[in-house]
């Protein structure tokens, strides 16, 4: 758990080490920004904020997951495909650490970036707050379920990222992934009704939906860890397979 | 090698295992997930828990048999009016996770059984509502759209109540719950008058195998002439059968006897015994058809169709004999002028004396072919919004027409808005009615406001009349103050604006450019919708709410008298903000003009403006003579036979309940009597045009009735629900009203100027993404002087 | 302290390491010395555990690499080719983290980093980011990070490519210095390092071990036998030759022919390994012969590599 800790602490400082942290985030906030405040015709149909005048965060949450499937296969493209790329991978797992360690660290230090890029739209539930009588529910709900989602897109794109030393393929493969199974919920209606329903019980937006409300359920919760868990399980072995290939 | 060798493919092979095991616990994780779960509702409601109250609900209940109709192929979307469509996919599975909820505290009293077989068709039987679907077939020769099912019934002992169509996850644990509740009532009030529901069942059975006899000599066609042909068919097998016919159907009779001596004991059975001496007297004619050897097949066969349609109203009044007992009614008020959600059952012009003017006349023929049209319209949306807001819901409304008595399983009286006097008489009703322990709920509308109005006496009759400088505002003709102060409410002739909250007014703007009208709708911010956030939460009508808009209202008072009264409890259920103005100045009604114009104002608030008192109340007529009865009009005599009232003692005191509202919540009258504002009979043999000059008025009229409603639209949903929930606070179901209450909180927005949105929209979007980044470059600046 | 049997490695259809074995004891500065691609870098990785050998097993103080992954990689400090460190770390940072790693308790941290940065000569850099340092200073901290946990055993991987003349005598010296407690294994394909740092040397070829020893053994084995040069001045009536053959311990005599010299050169192959330079001498005077040279003819170990490795 100590190294864990420690590769999770490395990994979060060397985000902020460099620009392109500060930047990613400063962009992820001005678009959810204006996502969030501005009807734009066909682009954004949908009222602002003032317009809509909901004491609601739904369209922020929503719009957070939207841009994480961009936004943290950035972040965790580089997790493992730079350290391959760069040969401090050599250093790191010949230290006296397993290599579930090393992805577990890893996946943790971007988790930490992704609390610091929530953590800084914490200035929205006060607006909402200070302007009306939001449901406290749906809003820590709401927070929750966006850790979850952005959480499981890390874990995905750890392990898209252990696969190769290219950090553009992980990134894309990444992006693939996350936006198959974040909207694979609005698969045709055509293939009826029960495979409708089975695409939706693996989507990430069906379980996000379901905890958004408010109301944290083991299945949502289960649904997630699991995901977290098979892509570092999976992540660990990819690693794991580098010693016979 | 003596040690033990580990080699690489070994490792490798472990390696995968593990892999692979680990993915398949987790997989085995999420299928075991789906049937032991547990969750946390942390909403403020508990919106997704099941409340005590159905918890009590089904404990209650010692034996319930639940079946749930959901058709195996439920589309994802269902139609929902003019090409808009409802996601419902998950709902049969929130559906029946919600039955599940209940089963599991019902402590094995309850049982759901699925119909996994011909759902739609025994959904129909169980008279379920079934939606259509986009797919169609082609059946018997014509394009049929495929029927859905998703609802369920409900039975205990002899009680079965429908779950029609269950579509609407926020409201499934109100109306499962009301179902509960009225189950056990049904049952409990059945006992007492079993007799009476045994001769009721007696006659409907006879019916219903009379009905089933008749069906076996074949099917009547649909059109005309298959009817004809069938109906040869039909009589051929009759005739045959003639025998077994009369002995089963002659029963209907024998039961009818049997019933008779329950008549005039209960309405609903009285219904019952019409419409079923109906049926015995078409089971008489066919009788004596057959008898006569001249009879054509045809006519017997036309005698049959009616038999079988006069058997359906058996049955359905049956029905609703089943459902009366504990059935508890709400009464509208009617004819002054208020929110009357009824069919006027006067028509406006007579049509025999249409008929005479009109021989004289083609003008006025004219004219009363127009109107009756517009009546026609009136009446449809009004029996719409009766069917579709009030029995769809659940409650048993009436219509209470002025100086009429109010019957006695009226449980909750509404004056929704009355615009005109009410007659003494009428106050007596509403005084006596509330001292005999019943609510009194009343919604004030002291002013008729018309922001934008369809200009009258206008050329045209479109919608470019529209016009801002038609706005006015008016007094009402309402008198109600004196008496609702007599108990402790006193109204104030004001109107309350809220500076800070309040919701935007929807304006339709029409714009003629060249040939094309273009409509488009558009929102003003209008401080005299003023949205409500002071709600007294120990109170059950507000518990759960966040907030109420209540368009146009006046400010309220508890009398010092009241106050004074230790017998009576009252509760300032709404109150505006400190920043409030209640004005009764001219105002400037316009939006831009009126919000300049607030700015100006002083606050002078908190106003109450909605009240609840409760306890024991002197009567408004103590010591003054008791009005008396309106003379029945003859009119009234020849079209709607009643019995004669009884005159009731005067209660001079008791105990009741009054909800006061200082607004009418949006919803406006809309009765033929009120858009054809000043039409006398008399115009129409002045001989004089005038009458159809004003027919564009009239229209008018009408048109701005749904104009001022679309004004009103975004909040007229959430103050139909409070309206809801007064209503069932009325009739006592407290119960259900915090269940009700849970789904549709609305959350507004207090009302921000342009500038602070601007400004707070800057903030966030650029203003804390700057700030961070600078943090950021005043960290690296720090680390590169460090080293 | 290092036992390593038969280590295979496959890569696909090639084979990297071929039935490899050889022992390490404890205090021994073991140089890898081949080409590049003989399989140097892949055995370290093995042993570090990197990387899994096909067949075979590598034990560092008896517990397999393997099975006992953490422990024995506890007792190792590492410094892979190239010194891949993270660039935007400060050498402070780096050398904690490392540390840390290695089960350093915080509280020793900052002593050991200080400590260990005095040894390598970087505790002025310890403030610098390590993307800034010049190759030989990134060389000692990946240095230092390998002996942060004070290890037993130290593997480097090519500890001096890449430097210039000046560094690569310094980084050698620190080499030294490091193990003179220490077991230590280096790879390099540069023959004065070896020399200058190592008491032992191996020789991997095609994933074989080709040659394993101190370098007079394996001068001794590979430098061409117990063979002398010898020089005399020319006297009549003798024969150099016969005087050689003569003796008993000689196996075969060859005269050189050097022009340069009036010396009549010889070289003289003897059996058995005993020096024979002193009996020689005697010979040279008993026989009278005026001996003007005598040295043991070696092949010196540039050749003895370049013969192993282009076979």
């Amino acid at each position: 758990m100590k190294n864990i800790l420690t590769i999770a602490r490395r990994e979060f400082h060397a985000y902020f080490g460099s620009p392109v942290a500060y930047i990613a985030i400063a962009v992820y906030l001005v678009l959810l920004g204006v996502t969030f405040f501005f009807k734009i015709p066909f682009l954004l149909p949908k009222d602002g904020f003032f317009e809509a005048k909901e004491a609601t965060l739904r369209p922020m949450f929503e719009w957070s997951i939207f841009l994480f499937t961009i936004f943290l296969p950035a972040i965790s493209m580089r997790l493992l495909a730079e350290e391959r790329k760069m040969g401090t991978l050599e250093i790191l797992l010949t230290l006296p650490v397993t290599d579930t360690e090393v992805v577990l660290g890893k996946w943790l230090g971007a988790v930490g970036f992704l609390a610091v890029a929530v953590a800084l739209t914490l200035a929205y539930p006060i607006l909402v707050v200070a302007l009306g009588k939001p449901d406290v529910g749906p809003l820590v709900g709401g927070y929750f379920g966006v850790l979850l989602v952005g959480a499981s897109y890390l874990a995905v794109g750890l392990l898209a990222s252990s696969w190769t030393n290219s950090q553009i393929t992980a990134f894309i493969a990444a992006i693939v992934i996350c936006s198959f199974f974040t909207f694979v919920d609005r698969v045709p209606e055509a293939l009826g009704i029960h495979a409708v329903e089975a695409f939706q019980v693996m989507s990430f937006n069906h379980h996000f939906r379901s905890i958004a409300r408010g109301v944290i359920d083991t299945r949502d919760l289960v649904f997630f860890a699991s995901v977290i868990l098979g892509a570092i399980t999976l992540a660990g072995h990819s690693l794991e397979s580098r010693k016979w290939r | 090698m003596t040690t033990k060798t580990k080699s690489g493919r070994s490792a490798r092979t472990n390696a995968i295992l593990t892999t692979a095991s680990v993915l398949g616990i987790l997989v085995l994780l999420n299928v075991i997930g789906l049937w032991v779960f547990g969750r946390l509702d942390l909403t403020d409601n508990r919106r997704y828990t099941l409340s005590e109250v159905s918890r009590e609900a089904v404990r209650a209940l010692d034996s319930v048999d639940v079946q749930v109709f959901v058709s195996p192929d439920l589309p994802p979307t269902m139609a929902v009016g003019y090409g808009q469509e409802r996601d419902i996919r998950g709902v049969d599975r929130e559906f029946l996770d919600k039955l599940e909820e209940y089963a599991s505290y019902s402590g094995g009293a309850m049982r759901i059984t699925r119909v996994t077989e011909d759902v739609e068709e025994k959904a129909r039987q169980a008279r379920l509502e079934l939606f259509t679907g986009r797919e169609a077939a082609v059946e018997g020769g014509r394009l049929e759209f495929r029927k859905y099912a998703i609802g369920a019934t409900f039975q205990y002992r002899n009680q079965m109540e429908v779950f029609p169509l269950a579509v609407e996850p926020a409201y499934f644990e109100f109306e499962i719950t009301k179902i509960l509740l009225r189950l056990k009532e049904k049952y409990a009030k059945s006992l007492g008058m079993k007799d009476l529901l045994d001769a009721g069942k007696a006659v409907a059975e006879a019916v219903e195998a009379c009905d089933k006899k008749v069906e076996g000599y074949g099917k009547p066609g649909a059109s005309g002439l298959s009817a004809i042909v069938g109906g040869g068919d039909r009589a051929g097998a009759l005739r045959r059968d003639r025998a077994e016919f009369k002995k089963t159907c002659d029963q209907v009779a024998a039961a009818l006897a049997k019933a008779d001596s329950f008549k005039g004991k209960n309405e609903y059975l009285d219904q019952l015994i019409s419409s079923a001496g109906q049926y015995a007297g078409l089971v008489d004619e066919v009788g004596r058809r057959l008898d006569d050897p001249q009879s054509r097949d045809a006519d017997i066969g036309a005698v049959l169709e009616r038999l079988t349609a006069t058997g359906d109203l058996v049955s359905r009044d049956h029905d609703t004999l089943k459902n009366s007992p504990g059935r508890r009614a709400v009464g509208f008020l009617c004819g002054h002028d208020e929110f009357c959600p009824f069919p006027d059952p006067q028509p406006l012009i007579r049509p025999e004396i249409a008929g005479l003017l009109g021989q004289r006349n083609p003008l006025v023929q004219q004219f009363v072919g127009q109107a009756r049209q517009i009546e026609d319209q009136i009446n449809q949306v009004n029996e719409q919004i009766r069917r579709g807001l009030f029995v769809r819901r659940g409650f048993t409304v009436k219509r209470i027409g002025p100086g009429e008595d109010i019957p006695d399983d009226v449980a909750v009286l509404v004056v929704h808005g009355p615009q005109k006097a009410l007659t003494d008489r009428d106050l007596y009703n509403l005084d006596q009615f509330l001292l005999s322990g019943r609510s009194l709920i009343v919604f004030l509308k002291n002013w008729d406001v018309a922001v934008y109005n369809i200009r009258k006496g206008g050329e045209g009759l479109d919608f470019s009349d529209l016009q801002f400088d038609d706005l006015h505002r008016q007094a009402t003709a309402a008198n109600l103050d004196d008496f609702l102060a007599h108990y402790g409410v006193k109204a104030n002739r004001d109107l309350v604006l809220e500076p800070r909250s309040f919701e935007p007014i929807t304006i339709l703007q029409v714009q003629k450019q060249g040939q094309f009208t273009l409509q488009s709708q558009r929102d003003f911010p209008y401080p005299l919708l003023p949205t409500f956030t002071d709600l007294d939460t120990s109170h059950v009508l507000v518990r759960r709410l966040a907030s109420v808009t209540l368009p146009y209202v006046s400010t309220l008072q508890v009398t010092d008298a009241a106050r004074a009264n230790p017998g009576i409890e009252a509760t300032e259920l709404i109150r505006s903000s400190d920043s409030a103005v209640a004005t009764a100045d001219t105002l400037e009604l316009s939006p831009p003009r009126l919000l300049q114009q607030l700015g100006l104002m002083q606050p002078n608030g908190p106003h109450p403006v909605a009240v609840v008192l409760k306890g024991a109340f002197k009567s408004y007529f103590e010591g003054k003579e008791v009005p008396k009865r309106p003379e029945p009009s003859d009119k009234d005599d020849e079209r709607f036979p009643k019995p004669k009232p009884v005159d009731r003692p005067f209660r001079a005191e008791g105990s009741g309940r009054i909800l006061v509202v200082g607004s009418d919540l949006g919803l406006e009258n809309l009765s033929p009597r009120r858009v054809f504002e000043g039409f006398e009979m008399s115009q129409l043999t002045s001989g004089t045009a005038d009458f159809f000059l004003k027919l564009k008025d009239y229209v008018a009229n009408f048109q701005n009735w749904q104009l001022r409603l679309t004004q009103v639209s975004p909040i007229l949903q959430a103050n139909l629900d409070f309206l809801f929930n007064c209503l069932d606070w009325g009739v006592q179901d407290e119960a259900l009203v915090d269940i009700r209450s849970k789904g549709l909180v609305r959350r507004p927005l207090e009302t921000v100027s342009a500038g602070a949105q601007t400004a707070l929209s800057l903030a966030l979007i650029v203003g804390v993404p700057a700030l961070f980044v600078l943090g950021g470059v005043a960290r690296f600046v720090s680390r590169r002087k460090r080293s | 302290m290092i036992e390593v049997e038969k280590l295979t490695k496959d890569y696909g259809p090639i084979r990297a390491l071929d039935g490899v074995s050889f022992e390490v004891r404890k205090g021994e500065i073991v140089g890898f010395l081949g080409p590049n691609g003989a399989g140097k870098t892949t055995c370290m990785k093995i042993i570090t555990g990197f990387l899994s050998a096909t067949s075979g097993t590598a034990r560092i103080g008896g517990q397999d690499v393997v099975e006992h992954g953490v422990e024995v990689r506890r007792r190792v400090g590492y410094l892979p080719e190239n010194a891949p460190l993270y660039p935007d770390m400060t050498t402070r940072e780096y050398l904690s983290f490392v540390g840390a790693l290695r089960g350093i308790p915080p509280d020793a941290l900052p002593d050991r980093v200080r400590h260990v940065a005095e040894t390598v000569g970087v505790a002025d850099r310890l403030e610098q980011e390590i993307g800034t340092l010049s190759k030989g200073y990134r060389q000692r901290v990946g240095l230092a990070q390998a002996m942060i946990h004070d290890p037993e055993i130290l593997i480097l991987d090519e500890p001096t490519s890449g430097l210039d003349p000046n560094q690569i005598v310094e980084i050698r010296a620190l080499i030294r210095e490091i193990g003179r407690d220490r077991t230590v294994i280096l790879s390099t394909h540069n023959l004065p390092e070896v020399t200058a740092t190592c008491n032992r040397l191996i020789i991997i070829h095609r994933g074989r071990i080709a040659a394993d020893g101190t370098p007079d053994q394996i001068q001794a084995v590979h430098g061409g036998g117990n063979a002398y040069l010898v020089e005399v001045l020319p006297a009549k009536d003798i024969r150099p030759e016969d005087v050689f053959r003569g003796l008993q311990y000689v196996e075969k005599v060859a005269a050189l022919d050097r022009p340069d010299t009036d010396a009549l050169a010889f070289r003289v192959e003897a059996r058995g390994e005993a020096d024979v330079r002193a009996d020689l001498f005697q010979a040279c005077a008993r026989g009278g012969l005026t001996l003007v040279g005598l040295r043991r003819d070696r092949a010196d170990l540039e050749t003895i590599f370049q013969r192993i490795t282009l076979q």
